[in-house]
């Protein structure tokens, strides 16, 4: 079985700007494994591709670490990068900085010109890759002009044309819609069916179902448990949300059209006949739509069906081409609505401005005293965070700290 | 909105089928002489030989729309200080003179620029910087930020839109507008070096590429013709023949 | 040279990224130069603009030859898009060459004052766009009124060719150097600090 090793970490613990981030973790990954690493957002599982994938130590500047990582044998601390690249590839999570040319079909060759690899063997492995991930439609492009499921198909691609024996992908379904989840599934599936060991950190967890081997439970820094497949996909949805863990199962929705011709005064939001023109091109139209206050409401649909131009629209970044929006039975034009409807945005980076998060809900709830703001962080399980600046936060808690600020608003 | 890109850039395809590579480093000596002929040039009608010169070197690599483009911006410029200036108040004399004036005289190096970039892509610079053996230490920042110009323009709107949905004072504005340009750059620094490295661009191997650049007939009589009409066009300039 | 010394690839891009924003900032200043009174002091404007990005690399990358591929990059765009004379390439080049030879200096261990130091040598590099006003004298007048540009452009020009302006366009790298450098730092101790980032 000593053979067979292909992924040894022993005993890694790491820090980072004196914050202790992994304790003695130690993990060993057979050849032709997919393993999972799982846990609550800021956990250190993203920390963990990165000992596999060399970035640790190799890039990260300001870190300490002690114990050592082994793959196929090298200790990967005495590696350099470039060496590690051809047989370790990743993928992660922001699909919009993963790419270095403007146009996909460069992007596709990166990793193959690098090595220094001739042209005809370059050109045969980009057919090769296009042919078997199934991306005709992805080539040719401008990179610019590619949806962010689109990109990250597109990285995993250009990933999988260097033809690497591991595969470490570091959320890669953070960014995705159904569809393009769906075809990333397929690729993953396609790598396991050759052999390739793959480690994925994720939060996703359904589409994963199917092909995990192993699971590993990781919590503030240490490896809490190693599930078996069978064991991990009997968790019940109680024993998941404690674990601060999404649904292993695929989630059916159904709705009901409940209140389609409901009379139109008893909502507080009321969307009539709405209409949204941006480019000079109709995106949506004969929207109407209302909702009570204390509803959520959840917009679905494909990628590029117009569900931001909508929520764009009604907090006030569109204006409407057709129809009106009213709120509490009072039409609100454009420019009100900026300033009593709130979004938080996809990338929520763009809307932190203050110095810590306490200070960011302060900024915007004017008048409103010290205390309820404290509530609002408790609410949001951000209390503990209160002085750290806002984009020092994980991902998850960035959105929260947006919506905590929303919300004191 | 992707939708709408994404059929700009069909329509882009069908355009660029039609469209004749310049070499790029073809395409820099063109621009090269542009410059000499905008800093040495004297009198103002000069520009426009070259100009309508450069015109029909960029039909002749197929950016008819770029041509026309540039052909009514000349006549623009010339209509407005022919008949508009003297009759207009000075401070639109003013500022709009400059502007007129300088934009006059960088026309032949805008047109080469356009030309060079249209008919190329990002990747054929890299390979023409490469073949002329620059050192990586350059070509990698160089490509670097050529990809980040238009992530600039994208993150400019994003901030510009979370500042719409609240009330800022100026200060507050250029503050929430820096400091989120600033943060996505470094994380987009940190994220596309960790995608770069571990895809090995740190290789110290001779870095190939998938496609081919080739100095073909066609460049050096492109390049010969740009030369000759700058001596004429300067020659002419020098002996005030016009 | 030290193999840490040397730029690695996340150096270089982190290079690419921050020379970008630079060159966009300083074209603002450029573009805001078509009123002749910011022409004059071009080298101050440049640098209350572009003090944030140019600290930024400084403190992402302390190594040599940061900031010399950084000028290099910011000429060449400028060639390419034809702003550039040949005044305004050999200030530019002494400038890059003289403020890594300061950072040089301080054996790349930047403090606020190497940094501002540095900047302003850096800053000096744009002088070369406004200078030909009080170094060509005349002739540079006669000039651009040849090339077609207005007498009363020419005229407000000239109200400027005086030593107390030339002596302003000289020290406004200076100011604009430090003042650009202090609001760099107010903003990295209230932001960039706390969010982990430098």
């Amino acid at each position: 079985m000593e053979n067979s090793k292909c992924i040894e970490i022993k005993d890694v613990s790491f820090s980072y700007l004196d914050r202790q981030i992994l304790h003695n973790i130690s993990l060993e990954v057979r050849k032709g494994e997919c393993i999972l690493l799982c846990g609550k957002s800021g956990c250190g599982k993203t920390s963990i591709t990165k000992l596999i994938n060399g970035l640790i130590p190799h890039f990260i500047e300001g870190s300490h670490i002690e114990g050592q990582v082994f793959v196929e044998g090298d200790l990967i601390a005495q590696k350099k990068m470039y060496m590690i690249a051809e047989k370790i590839g990743s993928v992660f999570q922001n699909p919009k900085s993963q790419f270095f040319y403007l146009d996909s079909d460069s992007e596709l060759a990166f990793a193959l010109e690098n090595r220094g690899i001739d042209s005809d063997s370059m050109k045969k492995k980009i057919d090769e890759t296009i042919k078997s991930l199934h991306i005709e439609d992805l080539i040719h492009r401008n990179v610019f002009s590619m949806s962010g499921g689109e990109k990250q198909l597109l990285a995993f691609a250009s990933v999988y044309a260097g033809n690497p024996d591991i595969y470490v992908l570091d959320e890669p379904s953070a960014n995705l819609d159904s569809n393009a989840m769906e075809r990333l599934k397929e690729q993953i599936r396609l790598i396991c069916a050759q052999g390739k060991t793959v480690i994925i950190a994720e939060h996703r967890l359904a589409y994963l179902s199917e092909l995990l081997d192993r699971a590993v439970y990781i919590e503030e820094g240490r490896i809490k448990r190693v599930y078996s497949r069978e064991q991990f996909m009997s968790l019940s949805e109680k024993e998941l949300a404690l674990m601060g863990l999404r649904t292993t199962k695929k989630v059916v929705s159904t709705i009901k059209q409940e209140r389609t011709d409901k009379k139109q005064d008893d909502c507080d939001l009321l969307v009539d006949n709405l209409a949204v023109d941006r480019g000079g091109k109709r995106i949506i139209s004969n929207i109407s739509f209302g909702v009570k206050a204390g509803e959520i409401v959840g917009i679905m649909g494909k990628n590029g069906v117009g569900k931001s131009t909508l929520l764009r629209c009604l907090c006030g970044l569109e204006s409407e081409a057709e129809g009106q929006i009213f709120l509490n039975g009072k039409r609100i034009k454009k420019k009100a609505r900026q300033k009593q409807i709130y979004m938080v945005m996809q990338d929520v980076n763009h809307q932190l401005f203050g110095e810590t998060v306490l200070d960011e809900c302060e900024m915007l709830s004017d008048g409103e005293n010290a205390e309820e703001i404290i509530k609002v962080l408790k609410q949001f399980d951000l209390l503990d965070m209160k002085n750290r600046h806002p984009l020092s936060l994980s991902g998850g808690a960035k959105t929260a700290t947006g919506f905590s600020r929303g919300y004191s608003r | 909105m992707e939708k709408i890109m994404d059929r700009e850039l069909q329509s882009l395809k069908k355009e660029n089928k039609y469209k004749k590579s310049l070499d790029p480093r073809a395409g820099i000596i063109i621009l090269l002489i542009s410059n000499v002929v905008v800093f040495m040039q004297k009198a103002a009608m000069v520009g426009t030989i070259y100009v309508i010169f450069m015109g029909i070197l960029l039909l002749v690599y197929g950016c008819p729309k770029s041509c026309i483009k540039f052909y009514i911006v000349l006549l623009g410029m010339i209509a407005v200080q022919r008949y508009i200036f003297p009759y207009a108040p000075s401070w639109i004399v003013i500022l709009f003179g400059i502007f007129t004036n300088y934009g006059r005289r960088m026309l032949p190096c805008l047109m080469a620029g356009i030309m060079l970039i249209k008919t190329n892509t990002m990747h054929r610079f890299i390979l023409a910087m490469r073949k002329m053996r620059w050192t990586e230490s350059l070509v990698i920042p160089v490509a670097v930020a050529i990809r980040y110009f238009p992530a600039i323009r994208e993150e400019w709107q994003h901030v510009h839109e979370a500042m719409k949905l609240r009330k800022l004072s100026v200060a507050e504005k250029l503050e929430g507008c820096l400091v989120p340009m600033m943060l996505s750059a470094t994380t987009t620094a940190e994220e596309l070096a960790q995608a770069a490295v571990t895809r090995g661009i740190e290789n110290p191997v001779r870095k190939t590429s998938y496609e081919e650049i080739k100095i073909e007939w066609m460049d050096i009589v492109s390049v010969g013709l740009s030369l000759m009409v700058a001596i004429i066009v300067l020659v002419i300039d020098n002996r005030g023949l016009l | 040279m030290k193999q840490e010394m040397k730029l690695t690839g996340k150096d270089l891009i982190n290079i690419g990224i921050y020379t970008a924003i630079l060159f966009v900032l300083n074209f603002v200043a450029m573009f805001a130069g078509i009123v002749p009174f910011l022409w004059t002091i071009l080298p101050g404007t440049a640098a209350l603009l572009t003090a944030i990005p140019f600290a930024m690399m400084n403190l992402k990358v302390k190594k040599p030859g940061a900031i010399l591929i950084m000028g290099a990059i910011v000429a060449l765009i400028y060639f390419v898009t034809g702003q550039f004379t040949v005044l305004l390439l050999i200030t530019f080049v002494v400038a890059c060459i003289a403020s890594e030879a300061i950072r040089f200096a301080f054996h790349y261990k930047d403090t606020f004052v190497t940094m501002t130091v540095s900047f302003i040598a850096f800053s000096f590099g744009m002088i070369g766009s406004p200078l030909p006003i009080w170094c060509y004298g005349e002739s540079f007048f006669t000039q651009i009124a040849e090339n077609g540009m207005t007498k009363e452009y020419i005229d407000t020009l000239r109200g400027f060719a005086t030593t107390e302006n030339l002596i302003l366009m000289l020290i406004s790298p200076i100011i604009g150097g430090i003042l650009g450098m202090l609001i760099a730092k107010v903003l990295f101790k209230k932001h960039f600090k706390n969010a982990g980032v430098v």
